[in-house]
């Protein structure tokens, strides 16, 4: 285009003449042409510059941690008393802990109790992920063809038909003992090390080993989708109620009446383990949940 | 026992996270949508209840989550401002999601439905959340919920380029939750706290003794940057045109109107309660917001207008509106960040009023998108129409419109700096008469009448809105125009609100 062209057709756009008919042809040829935009990844510009981005990714990264490792370093020692994060609240979570919360695992007391909305937050984070998954991966005539269905089909009466003992008496022989230890973490989560989030874990990597073993129908026959659902709600609303109680009598500072009974006893820290194994159901289907969506598209 | 009007923060959040969780086993996408509206409904009716009971006396107060008292626990807090915020964005959220309703249920699949609104009420939950919170880790864990259900919105349509723009938004966002999760350990580190009101007394303290400066200057800028990454601030916004262009009318309305105030929200709650504005200041990180700011006003502005497909050039203008909220926090100052929280709102009503009233043109000219095949689609629909010429007046700054406060507020405000005053006037100036350069054209287009004789476009029959439609688009284009009438009562409000803050 020369540059009278140029100027003249700047200043019918300036008029608002480029959408209008009297337009040159090429502006409707341009706008009639692109109704469907390439991906970024496929336009020639983006590849020429891709190089470019590595580099200035690389750069942005070693800048970034060369950055980080200086502030560290500037840090005082780990451990010292007079660090800044050694203050009142740590002090008085370490002094007061256990008789405010009844739990013997300082850790689970200050997430379950202290920062019990935080945890709330967190909890729901996982319903979201997985109810994310659910959106993106379960079938539906938009991620699924026919050949997709047949093959999953196929794929089902092989491994039906492929019957190996000796995984089969292994995973057997492992299920009962990662139930049993997910059930453990889950509930003494508040005397030891564990608690909802690692327990529920162990549980849900437990139902995939069975699952991955026995074929996905074999699960089905005693966790469906429904109950999938059903546990998930029920999990989730538990807890909320719980931290609406909780926070309603707290904050106006009303005695709740939980009996925290004795810290160290299987039965004691008040809301924690109630909380604890909701928690730990609810990343349990998860975690399945996940597993299934990603390898099958359906529960 | 405390006056009950200060539970309602907290029952507003536990509430809409409760609605998101029930409505996921709601089978029926219509009956979700009423949940989710009536609980959006109840939660403003609470909320103006509590905007009257605080407003009046400009109350501010704390609410803790749990047994203990205050350095120990959670904490919410709310005084006018953020009840005002919370206000605006659980209208604006309703009226998009009203606005967008033949979208959702065109564009999803039925058994999928119900789940776009899990994603809705969560993103409500977490943007009060974000408003009303007074911890900054309570603000990341839901800035993580925010980021995923945004995402998840964007991805709702199942098609080939919103999957595409998911996984663009999806990795820029959650390099910015990163970053801001990163800067906030070190910020523990150094001052022990995660209550904003705690941490600001110890950044004053670390600033008078001069201890722990690297790591204080590091952590200013990895939380702004986070912020400004996931608000898409130029030159962080390259995620944003996809996103929003792509998505169904509800999420880009919702993305644009909502999703990225949340974070700038939470950025005024960084700048103001949690390092305090004068250690902002002396740290120069508002200046690099203000040169960051001008230039999105400029470039935002420019790309818009080489676009032609209305929802992606709307997007753009997005960018540009952006640029002048920061514009607002870099100039430095309350009555500044005062016009940057009127643009706040502005753009709350009027970004979803455009991008309602375009997904209305669009679908009275078949479904397409390209602005050469709106020609006359005002005519066919002549209220998505008139409001797609309120919207785009209001950006350009029509007198009497809300834009036009926006860019009195800040140019008055500006008028305190020298050389700020200098940039902040000329890229004003500039970026209005860039945005009238593409609105007024889209705005020719759509009342052109056809002209059967000389174009190839098809005669498409008009279309009536329906009643959701018209209600959402009546009540945004009222919002922008009352904005920008009652531009002092509202302003005095938030600059009094800033000042509590």
């Amino acid at each position: 285009m020369s540059t009278s062209n140029r100027f003249k057709a700047f200043f019918d756009w300036v008029d608002g003449e480029e959408w209008c008919a009297k337009t040159p042809d090429e502006v409707i040829a341009r706008q009639k042409k692109a109704p469907v935009r390439r991906p970024t990844y496929e336009l020639d510009s983006y590849r020429r510059f891709r190089r470019l981005n590595q580099a200035v990714g690389a750069l942005f990264c070693i800048t970034l941690a060369v950055v980080l490792t200086l502030v560290v370093v500037s840090f005082p020692p780990f451990g010292d008393p007079a660090n800044p994060a050694n203050n009142e609240v740590p002090a008085r979570y370490i002094e007061r802990g256990i008789e405010e919360t009844g739990s013997a695992n300082l850790v689970g007391g200050m997430i379950l109790s202290y920062r019990v909305f935080d945890t709330f937050g967190e909890s729901s984070v996982l319903f979201l992920a997985a109810t994310c998954v659910t959106m993106l991966l379960r079938r539906d005539r938009n991620n699924t063809t026919s050949r997709d269905l047949r093959e999953l089909r196929s794929d089902d009466r092989a491994d039906r038909k492929d019957k190996d003992i000796v995984l089969r008496t292994v995973v057997l022989l492992l299920l009962p003992v990662s139930v049993m230890v997910g059930f453990y973490v889950m509930l003494f989560g508040h005397l030891s090390p564990g608690g909802g989030f690692s327990g529920g874990s162990i549980l849900g990597g437990g139902l995939i080993l069975y699952s991955r073993t026995f074929g996905s129908g074999s699960v089905r026959k005693f966790f469906n989708e429904h109950l999938y659902h059903l546990v998930k709600v029920v999990c989730l609303m538990c807890y909320g109620l719980i931290l609406v109680y909780y926070v309603f009598t707290g904050s106006n500072g009303l005695d709740n009446h939980i009996w925290l009974g004795i810290p160290g006893n299987i039965i004691s820290s008040g809301i924690i383990m109630p909380i604890n194994v909701l928690v730990g159901f609810e990343v349990a289907c998860t975690i399945y949940a996940f597993y299934a969506l990603f390898s099958e598209g359906e529960m | 026992m405390l006056p009950y009007y200060q539970h309602i923060p907290f029952f507003s959040i536990v509430l809409m996270m409760i609605a998101g969780i029930l409505t996921s086993i709601i089978r029926n996408g219509r009956a979700a949508m009423a949940v989710h509206l009536s609980a959006v409904a109840a939660i403003l009716g609470a909320n103006i209840v509590l905007f009257c009971n605080i407003v009046p006396t400009g109350e501010t107060f704390l609410y803790q989550l749990g047994i203990v008292s205050h350095p120990f626990g959670n904490e919410l807090v709310c005084g006018p401002l953020e009840v005002t915020l919370a206000l605006t964005f659980l209208c604006v959220m309703a009226f998009c999601v009203l606005g967008g309703y033949k979208g959702i249920f065109e564009d999803i699949e039925p058994e999928k439905q119900n789940l776009y609104f899990v994603m809705c009420n969560l993103i409500t939950a977490s943007l009060l959340a974000m408003i009303y919170t007074n911890d900054a880790f309570t603000a990341y864990v839901f800035i993580e919920i925010n980021t995923i259900s945004a995402c998840a919105l964007v991805m709702a349509k199942d098609s080939g380029a919103t999957l595409v723009a998911t996984i663009r938004y999806l990795m820029m966002s959650l390099l910015g939750s990163g970053m801001f999760l990163m800067g906030l350990t070190l910020l523990y580190h150094i001052t022990g706290h995660l209550l904003i009101i705690d941490i600001h007394e110890q950044v004053v303290h670390l600033t008078e003794t001069g201890s722990y400066l690297l790591p204080l200057t590091v952590v200013m800028g990895l939380m702004t940057l986070g912020l400004c990454l996931k608000s898409a601030l130029f030159p962080f916004h390259t995620w944003l045109p996809d996103a929003h262009g792509s998505a169904t009318t509800s999420s880009s309305a919702i993305l644009s109107g909502l999703v990225l105030k949340g974070y700038i929200v939470l950025l005024i709650k960084c700048i103001f309660s949690l390092f305090g504005e004068e250690v902002y200041r002396a740290f120069h990180v508002g200046d690099v917001l203000l040169i960051l700011g001008t230039l999105a006003m400029i470039v935002g502005s420019v790309k818009a207008m080489q676009e032609t497909h209305i929802k992606r050039m709307i997007a753009y203008s997005s960018v540009a509106q952006i640029g002048y909220i920061y514009l607002g926090f870099g100039l430095g100052g309350k009555a500044a960040a005062a016009a940057a929280i009127y643009q706040i709102l502005v753009h709350a009503f009027t970004k979803p009023l455009l991008f309602v009233c375009a997904g209305e043109l669009s679908e009275a000219s078949g479904h397409r998108k390209q602005m050469y095949y709106l020609r006359g689609a005002g005519h066919r629909a002549k209220l998505a129409g008139i409001g797609f010429t309120v919207g785009g007046l209001s950006m350009i700054g029509l007198p009497l419109l809300g834009g036009f406060a926006v860019k009195f507020f800040l140019s008055d405000a500006a008028l305190a700096d020298s050389w700020r005053m200098w940039a902040a006037l000329g890229a004003l100036a500039v970026s209005s008469v860039l945005n009238a350069l593409y609105y007024l054209p889209a705005i020719v287009q759509i009342w052109t009448i056809q002209d059967h004789g000389e174009d190839d476009l098809p005669t498409l029959p008009a279309v009536r809105p329906g009643v959701a439609v018209a209600v959402s688009i009546v009540s945004l284009a009222l919002g922008s125009i009352l904005l920008g009438v009652l531009c002092t009562p509202v302003g005095a409000l938030i600059s009094d609100g800033l000042n509590l803050l």
